[in-house]
C-alpha cells in the first residue's frame, strides 16, 4: 500500500519497509537541540550520542535581559563545552534557532528531526519531519533515538495561481481560518499543489512555521530546486527528496483556490481568526505597535518588502515599529541590501535577532490595552505582553502599511 | 500484591481542553511559588494543582484517583507545558498531577505533548473516546493498563482502549524517563 511523505520518512528511520498510523515506533533521529544537556548531566551520563548533530542557542532571551538568564546562558556555554557540541552559536553570531540551525546545515530532505520549540515544525519546509520534543530530547541525546505514534496524514492542496502582494502568511491565514487551528491535530500536514511550488522557500517556511498553529505534529512540503538553492553549501552529506506515493493514504485531503486571495489578518485571540485584509480596513483599527520579526516572517524578503513599502515614508506618528531579522546572518544580508537603512530612516527600530517582542519577553512587550500588529505566529492574550493587550496577525507587507497608516492597513494600496 | 499497571479509584471529571499552562498547573501559580521560595517539586505542585479550577482539589482528591477529562486534555495554548524560566521543569503539569497522587489521565484525546510528558513522568494518559458522557463525578473506576481495559463499577460498564507498547508500559512501572534512564546508566557499570 502507498505511504505518505511522513510514513516513508518515518518508516526509513525505524528501518522498516512500512509503518501504518497509529502504530508506537523507535525512530533513529537525525539532529537535535540542546534542551535536556542539563537532565543528561544530572543523570550522570557524559556523552551524547553524536556531538556533531546537537545544535544550541539562546534566542528567546538574547542577549540576557536578567542576571538570571546570564547565569542560565553561562550554564549553557558550560554543558556545550561539556559534551564538545560544536554547533554552539554565541551573540552576534546567533539567531532564531529554525533559521540559524538551518542556516548551518541542520536539516536534509528525507530527515527527522526533533528538538525543543513549538515551532520545530518548521524545519519541515526541507522535506524533512520535524516537530518538538520535550522531556524526551533526552532519549535522543543518549540513544540517537526517539519513540513516534505514527501519525494520521491530512494533504492540503494549494491550487491556483496567488495573487500579486499575496504570500505564505496570507495563505497559512486563510487555510486556518478555514479549516479551524486544530485540523492538523497529532497529525502530518503536507502542502502540495501549483501554489505550493510557485511560492517561494520562504514564504512556504512560515507556513511549515505556522504548523503548530494548526495542531500537527509536523508541516511537510515536497523537495524543488528552491529547497535545493538554499540548502547548497551547507550540507557535508547527501540526500534523497521523499515523495509521497500516488496511493497514499490521507485520513482528509482539503482543497484550495487561492487564485482570488486577498492579504489576510487574523483578529486578536486566535490565528484561526483570518479575514481579509479589505474587510478588515474598514474596521479602522488602530495599533499602537508593528512588529516585523520572530521565526515565522523575518527572512531577508521580508525585510524588503517592508522595506520597499516604507521607502521614503514614514512611521505614523502613534505607532511604534520594531524590526528583529530571523538571523545575525538575515542581518547582515539586509544590512549590505540598505534594506535596514529603509527602514530605520522611516523611523523603525532595528533589533538584533532575537525571539523577545514575540512571546512578549523583552525588547518591546507589549502595554495595558495596547494593540500590535505582529509578522509573528501567535496572538492569544498575553502573547506579546500584557493580557489587556491585543495582537493581530499578517504578512510583513500588511504589518508595513499598517505602521504607515496608524491603522490596520491594505498593503497593495502602498506599492 | 495486585499488578502495578492496575489502578483503582475514584473519577474526578472535567471537560474538554482541560489546560496544561492555566488550569493544571498554572503559570501563574509557579510564579507565586517561586517567589516564595517554595521548591518545585511534584509534592509542592500537586498541593496548587487544577487550582484555578477547583481551589480545593489539592486537598480533596486521594491517592489513585483519575481525571477524566473530554477533548484534547493537557491542551497548551501557550505551547509551554511547563516554566520557560526553568528548563527543569519540563511537563510541569503531569508532575503536578502525580504529586497529587493521580493514577492516571482518562481522556477523549490529549495533546501529544502532554502525552509525551506524562508518560515520561510515569504518568499515564489514556485515550478512549467512547468515555464520553459515560463517567460521573466521583463513580469508581478500574484501569487495566497492560490489557486495555477501563470498568466503571459504580455503573457496571466497560470500556476498551489500544494499549501502550511495552516499552512504555515498562516506563510507567519504574515511574518514568529518568528513573529508567538512571537505572540503565547506573547498571551498565561505567
Amino acid at each position: 500500500m502507498g505511504m505518505t511523505i511522513a510514513e516513508k520518512i518515518l518508516a526509513a528511520h525505524a528501518g522498516r519497509n512500512e509503518v501504518k498510523p497509529g502504530e508506537y515506533i523507535w525512530c533513529k533521529v537525525d539532529a537535535t537541540g540542546g534542551f535536556g544537556l542539563r537532565q543528561l548531566e544530572a543523570l550522570g551520563i557524559d556523552e551524547v550520542w553524536n556531538p556533531d548533530r546537537v545544535y544550541m542557542v539562546e534566542d528567546h532571551q538574547a542577549p540576557p535581559p536578567t542576571i538570571e538568564v546570564a547565569n542560565q546562558v553561562k550554564e549553557m556555554r558550560r554543558l556545550a563545552k561539556k559534551y564538545k557540541i560544536k554547533n554552539f552559536f554565541e551573540f552576534g553570531r546567533h539567531g532564531i534557532l529554525h533559521q540559524l540551525f538551518a542556516e548551518n546545515g541542520m536539516f536534509a530532505p528525507g530527515e527527522l528531526v526533533a528538538m525543543g520549540d513549538s515551532h520545530s515544525t518548521s524545519g519541515g519546509v526541507f522535506n524533512v519531519c520535524s516537530t518538538n520534543s520535550a522531556m524526551d530530547a533526552v532519549l535522543i541525546l543518549v540513544f540517537g533515538e526517539l519513540w513516534f505514534r505514527v501519525p494520521e496524514s491530512v494533504k492540503v492542496v494549494l491550487n491556483g495561481r496567488l495573487p500579486e502582494w499575496c504570500v505564505g502568511k496570507d495563505v497559512i491565514l486563510k487555510v486556518a481560518a478555514e479549516l479551524g487551528t486544530d485540523f492538523g491535530l497529532y497529525k502530518s500536514v503536507e502542502y502540495t499543489g501549483p501554489v505550493a511550488r510557485q511560492m517561494t522557500l520562504a514564504q512556504r517556511w512560515t507556513i511549515s512555521n505556522m504548523g503548530v498553529e494548526v495542531g500537527a505534529k509536523f508541516a511537510i512540503f515536497e523537495c524543488d530546486e528552491k529547497t535545493e538553492e538554499f540548502l547548497r553549501g551547507r550540507l557535508d552529506r547527501a540526500y534523497t527528496p521523499v515523495f509521497a506515493d500516488p496511493d497514499a493514504q490521507y485520513e482528509t485531503v482539503h482543497q484550495f483556490d487561492l487564485s482570488n486571495l486577498t492579504p489576510m489578518v487574523a483578529l486578536p485571540g486566535d490565528p484561526g481568526n483570518g479575514r481579509p485584509v479589505p474587510e478588515v480596513k474598514d474596521m479602522h483599527i488602530k495599533v499602537d505597535q508593528a512588529f516585523l520579526g520572530s521565526c515565522t516572517n523575518a527572512r531577508l524578503e521580508d525585510l524588503e518588502v517592508a522595506a520597499r513599502i516604507m521607502k521614503g515614508r514614514t512611521v505614523h506618528p502613534d505607532v511604534r515599529m520594531l524590526v528583529s531579522p530571523a538571523s545575525q546572518a538575515v542581518y547582515r544580508d539586509a544590512l549590505k541590501a540598505g534594506w535596514l537603512e529603509v527602514l530605520a530612516d522611516a523611523g523603525c527600530v532595528v533589533e538584533h535577532s532575537t525571539c523577545g517582542p514575540c512571546y512578549g519577553g523583552h525588547l518591546g512587550v507589549l502595554g495595558d490595552g495596547e494593540v500590535c500588529i505582529s509578522s509573528s505566529n501567535r496572538n492569544f492574550p498575553g502573547r506579546m505582553g500584557s493580557p489587556l493587550a491585543q495582537v493581530l496577525l499578517a504578512s510583513p507587507a500588511t504589518v508595513a502599511a499598517s505602521a504607515i497608516a496608524g491603522e490596520v492597513a491594505d498593503p497593495r494600496d502602498y506599492l | 500484591m495486585g499488578d502495578t499497571l492496575v489502578f483503582q479509584g475514584k473519577a474526578w471529571v472535567f471537560g474538554d481542553n482541560l489546560d496544561a499552562d492555566w488550569q493544571i498547573c498554572s503559570l501563574e501559580t509557579l510564579a507565586e511559588l517561586r517567589a516564595g521560595g517554595v521548591p518545585l517539586t511534584a509534592e509542592e505542585l500537586g498541593k496548587v494543582c487544577l487550582q484555578p479550577v477547583d481551589p480545593e482539589f489539592g486537598r480533596k482528591v486521594n491517592l489513585g484517583d483519575f481525571i477524566v477529562a473530554g477533548a484534547n486534555a493537557g491542551a497548551s495554548v501557550a505551547c509551554l507545558d511547563g516554566d520557560p524560566e526553568d528548563p527543569h521543569l519540563i511537563g510541569a503539569a503531569s508532575l503536578a498531577l502525580k504529586g497529587a497522587g493521580i493514577a492516571a489521565v482518562l481522556c477523549e484525546s490529549s495533546n501529544m505533548t502532554f502525552l509525551r510528558n506524562s508518560v515520561h513522568h510515569g504518568l499515564p494518559v489514556v485515550e478512549c473516546r467512547a468515555l464520553r458522557g459515560r463517567v460521573r463525578q466521583g463513580d469508581e473506576l478500574r484501569v487495566d493498563l497492560a490489557r486495555g481495559a477501563i470498568q466503571n463499577l459504580t455503573t457496571g460498564e466497560s470500556f476498551r482502549f489500544s494499549p501502550y507498547p511495552d516499552f512504555l508500559l515498562d516506563m510507567i512501572r519504574v515511574a518514568g524517563l529518568y528513573p529508567q534512564l538512571k537505572n540503565a546508566s547506573g547498571s551498565s557499570g561505567t
